[in-house]
């Protein structure tokens, strides 16, 4: 029996046995109906839902379908939109069969081929026929990784080529494995590159190498003469008197010179050496595979005398010279940075001596260099700290041996070096732009010091004072002395202006005229130092001088030179002619008076009489209103 | 324990000559009974007069459970007298349905002590959240205490219900029983049988309980259009259709909710649990085997742990949304559970608008279509 059958019989407390009484009957056929009305209503309500959910699902599906449909068109037209408007050329090839299957109009108008021509075309009809093989290696990589990037040269239809970058990727198409390429055409970046690496490594004036390369060559150079046991030098050169040039012509014309001379220093060299600009007027020059030092000094030579040459620069003719400092692997030093500070020492050093010359390093060279830097830097305080002192050495009548003037000397009191004579510092303050400053303070210093002497009652002596060539360029010269006399109140006419004949020779106008505005101060003038420089004779009567001074250089030759002791005489004899005293210095000998005075000299000056005294001593002896006779005077 | 089961019917009276001498302090009552008797009270009162000391609980239903039967319009009574378990009530009245979580939290403060072993929760099926409710108990309980209970029912008619609030029959409260001490065993099981068909829908609007729109189309427009012919029978046809909830697509776990009234001006359904926006919705049906097979789980999974040496009383809970679909096949579900039971148990429970339970993590939570069973015996 059915469960729900016995349970509605249970219910109904009927026997399943007999049947019920009338009013039961009804009862049972009311449950029962009422299950038969619940399996309809259940079954109805399952189709119903069977029904409507299976709708809403088919629903459901087909808009799903239809988003699909729709994304997947949206993104191939996205796709398709990024393919057409590419910047970069995009193939689609075959992994198989290399044949291009896709390509954009980017790639055809770059290889000048039509898109049919090259869907019609292996990918490798592109490539160069040398690197055919590459292809191969690539395509093996791209299957491994799946994604490649790699730089390969694709060549034109005209048979020209180009640079390209390429990123590829490995992709399904219907069914075919294929890759996907993006080409950029990278040659003008590739040109780009090697600009920018021209602009770091090159100077941009003159086109040499600049210092990063310099050094960079040298460590080779230096790994390549370490492993073949050679020799190689550095030369450091530096233009004489540039700064001068630049500031007579101007930066853009300084400029313009720099570049002459670079050229001109390239084509002394070989093609293997390495010229390098180092700073403003300085070059750097490595020279490889050197045998002997001489080969090296003939190149130099072959420099200095080249650059000597004239210019032909601004419709006129510019002169200039070099120093060169030369340092040699091994021996100056292993590291590029050394070799070069070292060839640096020696350019100096050759500066030093005279330019227009070069010098090989040694060790005692940057010391010297060194000690002169911190001299330097000490006499940048030296008068501020009282250290300069004027000292004073006297000048005496050649006949009697009178006290008839002084020469102010300056004395710098070192405290660690003692007292320094002037060869020690007055090429440094020249080189600093202190000399000027160092002229002033002797001009004051010694007018006031002589006009004391006077105002003591002692009889009048002339002051002779050095001037430097920087004295005498700065325009301010005739000012200056006019203060120095309005400050001392020492008459003009005690004090007599030395300049050595290169100072007036050099810029002959202005110096006469700088001279004719001194001379009209009333001051008197001398040439220095004469008959060792530039000048001629002839010059003499152009110049208002007083006073002609001959180079103590004499001095040292007449005694055994009849030569120079000729020269003396008819120095003396013009000047004589001329109106001009004559003034022989350092006179030590007896000897050396006794000819100065035959040859007619009017003054003599020298360790023979005197040293160079301080203001003290000197006052003592022209108190005692002679020099102490060591000599007899007739 | 000593236990007693028996029923009351208008016609017949109470199945007993008298009812059992079992009044102490340690005594609890529970009478499940037809919404009507809040019209005549007379057999309910009786019961309470009679049960003086005793703690006596009890709500409507949506049909009473007695043993293997369901009936209508009749009282199920059990009287247990346990003799080493404390029994202690509580409970509250709930003006309206924000008051939900506040009365979860009042009956929990006064049922706490340190040797609370079970609670067993009876509310009114109307003016309640059970979720609210459910929430703040496990708020106060945090899982260390099991739970079980239901939510009053009225027939297939979601009008009125009644719980019994300190010797009253009021159709407002919410009551509770605690249980104390190490000699009660309280254990519990839960189980739907229930089938999800068609598409997820999300949840776009809805309130609390009450939900307006599935992917943006009105909800009860949704119901009307399953139910066909059956929509004349809103709001209980729509139990046929409870709803699945998950909290994502792809969720493994979740919630059914049942339908409780229909607001055909809003076009709206409220349901015995809250609908969150954002959730999916799927429709379930049933499916008869299922629904029977899952009794018989949940007795399984309540039964004793030892073989019994005493009486146990099972506390079947089932959902109306069953009895709607099962009709004249709802009894099998009363005999699975049975026949899963062991030997000699005592059932008494109702059709109800909820059904409370923990999971087996322990925490609480409100079912819908579900046979819940609670079994209590004294070791």
């Amino acid at each position: 029996m059915h469960k729900i059958l016995w349970r509605q019989l249970r219910r109904l407390q009927l026997d399943e046995k007999s049947p019920p009484k009338m009013k039961e009957w009804e009862a049972f056929l009311s449950t029962i109906e009422q299950a038969y009305r619940q399996a309809d209503q259940d079954r109805y309500l399952l189709e119903r839902s069977l029904a409507i959910s299976s709708k809403e699902t088919q629903e459901l599906y087909d808009q799903e379908q239809q988003r699909i449909k729709e994304a997947l068109r949206v993104s191939e037209g996205k796709y398709r939109s990024l393919f057409e408007n590419a910047i970069d050329s995009i193939f689609i090839i075959d992994v198989e069969t290399r044949r291009i299957m896709d390509v954009n109009q980017v790639a055809a108008d770059r290889l000048g081929y039509t898109r049919e021509e090259l869907l019609s075309m292996g990918i490798d009809s592109i490539y160069p026929r040398e690197e055919l093989e590459r292809t191969d290696d690539i395509i093996h990589r791209l299957l491994e990784t799946g994604y490649l990037t790699f730089e390969r040269t694709h060549v034109r239809k005209d048979g020209s080529t180009m640079l390209v970058e390429v990123s590829s990727i490995i992709m399904e198409q219907d069914g075919r494995r294929v890759y996907q390429s993006i080409a950029r055409d990278i040659t003008q970046r590739k040109i780009t590159e090697l600009e920018l690496q021209r602009l770091a490594n090159y100077d941009s004036l003159t086109g040499v190498a600049n210092r990063a390369l310099f050094l960079d060559r040298i460590s080779h150079a230096i790994e390549l003469a370490h492993r073949n046991q050679s020799v190689l030098a550095i030369l450091f050169l530096d233009l004489d008197g540039f700064k001068a040039i630049n500031d007579a012509f101007g930066h853009e014309q300084g400029d313009a010179l720099l570049q002459l001379i670079a050229k001109r220093i390239q084509s002394c060299l070989r093609r293997s050496d390495t010229v390098a600009r180092l700073g403003g007027d300085e070059f750097g020059i490595l020279l490889e595979g050197i045998r002997d030092p001489d080969e090296t000094v003939g190149i130099v030579q072959k420099l200095i005398d080249a650059i000597s040459e004239p210019f032909n620069f601004q419709n006129a003719e510019a002169f200039i010279t070099a120093s060169v400092g030369i340092s040699v692997y091994p021996v100056h030093g292993s590291e590029p940075e050394t070799l070069i500070q070292n060839a640096d020492w020696a350019m100096y050093a050759s500066k030093a001596e005279g330019k227009n010359n070069f010098r090989f390093y040694v060790a005692a060279m940057k010391a010297r260099a060194l000690e002169r830097l911190e001299l330097g830097n000490q006499l940048r305080y030296a008068l501020e700290r009282n250290e300069i002192s004027a000292f004073y050495q006297p000048q005496v009548e050649c006949e009697t041996g009178a006290l008839v003037g002084v020469e102010a000397l300056a004395r710098w009191y070192h405290p660690q070096l003692g007292i320094l004579l002037p060869d020690r510092f007055v090429g440094l303050a020249e080189e600093m732009g202190m000399i000027v400053t160092l002229s002033d303070w002797m001009l004051k210093t010694a007018c006031a010091e002589v006009k004391r002497w006077l105002d003591m009652g002692l009889p009048p002596l002339r002051l002779a004072i050095n001037l430097s060539d920087r004295d005498l360029k700065q325009g301010d010269l005739v000012a200056r002395v006019k203060a120095a006399l309005e400050f001392s109140q020492l008459p003009a006419h005690l004090l007599e202006l030395e300049l050595s004949e290169n100072t007036i020779f050099q810029d002959f106008k202005q110096a006469r005229q700088t001279l004719t505005q001194l001379k009209d101060l009333g001051v008197r003038l001398a040439i220095d130092d004469f008959g060792v420089g530039y000048s001629t004779l002839s010059h003499l009567a152009e110049f208002p001088f007083d006073t002609l001074k001959i180079d103590r250089h004499f001095a040292a030759q007449i005694v055994n030179s009849p030569g120079h002791l000729a020269i003396v005489s008819g120095i003396v004899t013009i000047a004589r002619k001329l109106g001009m005293e004559v003034f022989a210095e350092g006179v030590e000998h007896e000897s050396q008076l006794e000819l100065y005075r035959q040859a007619g000299c009017h003054q003599i000056q020298g360790e023979l009489f005197s040293k160079a005294l301080p203001p003290h001593e000197m006052l003592a002896l022209v108190k005692a209103g002679a020099v102490a006779p060591r000599v007899d005077f007739k | 324990m000593k236990l007693e089961t028996f029923t009351y019917t208008k016609d017949a009276g109470w199945s007993v000559d008298a009812l059992p001498a079992l009044d102490s302090a340690n005594t609890l009552v529970l009478v499940f009974g037809a919404s009507n008797f809040l019209d005549a009270t007379a057999p309910v009162d009786e019961l309470i007069r009679h049960y003086p000391q005793s703690q006596v609980m009890g709500c409507s239903t949506a049909g009473e459970i007695f043993g293997t039967q369901v009936q209508d319009d009749s009282l199920s009574v059990a009287v247990m007298q346990f003799e080493r378990t404390r029994v202690a009530a509580a409970s509250t009245h709930v003006s309206s349905v924000k008051d939900s979580y506040q009365a979860g939290e009042l009956i929990a403060s006064q049922l706490k002590a340190p040797d609370l072993v079970a609670v067993f929760v009876l509310s009114n099926g109307t003016t309640i959240n059970g979720s609210e409710l459910v929430r703040a108990l496990n708020d106060q309980f945090g899982g260390q205490v099991v739970v079980t209970g239901g939510l009053a029912g009225d027939g297939d008619r979601f009008e009125r219900t009644w719980v019994i609030n300190d010797g009253q029959v009021t159709q407002d409260s919410v009551a509770a029983v605690g249980l104390y001490g190490e000699h009660i065993e309280v254990r519990h099981g839960s189980k739907g049988g229930w089938d999800v068909f068609g598409p997820q829908r999300l949840v776009t609007r809805s309130e609390a309980n009450v939900l307006y729109e599935l992917d943006g189309r009105p909800a009860l427009d949704l119901y009307k259009e399953y139910l066909g012919d059956l929509v004349s029978g809103l709001p209980s046809s729509a139990l046929l259709f409870p709803l699945a909830l998950s909290e994502d697509r792809l969720a493994q776990k979740t919630i059914v909710r049942t339908i409780l009234g229909v607001d055909e001006d809003a076009h709206s359904l409220t349901f015995a649990g809250d609908i969150p926006i954002g959730y999916y919705a799927q429709l379930m049906k049933a499916n008869f085997d299922r629904l029977i097979d899952g009794a018989s789980e949940a007795a399984l999974m309540a039964g004793a742990s030892t073989a019994p040496n005493g009486p146990i009383l099972s506390v079947a809970i089932s959902c109306v949304g069953r009895r709607l679909v099962l009709n004249e096949r709802t009894e099998e579900e009363l005999e699975a559970t049975l026949e899963a039971l062991p030997a000699g148990v005592h059932q008494i429970g109702f059709y109800s608008y909820g059904e409370i339970s923990p999971y087996a993590s322990g925490t609480c939570d409100l079912h819908n279509q579900t046979m819940t069973l609670t079994t209590l015996r004294e070791r």
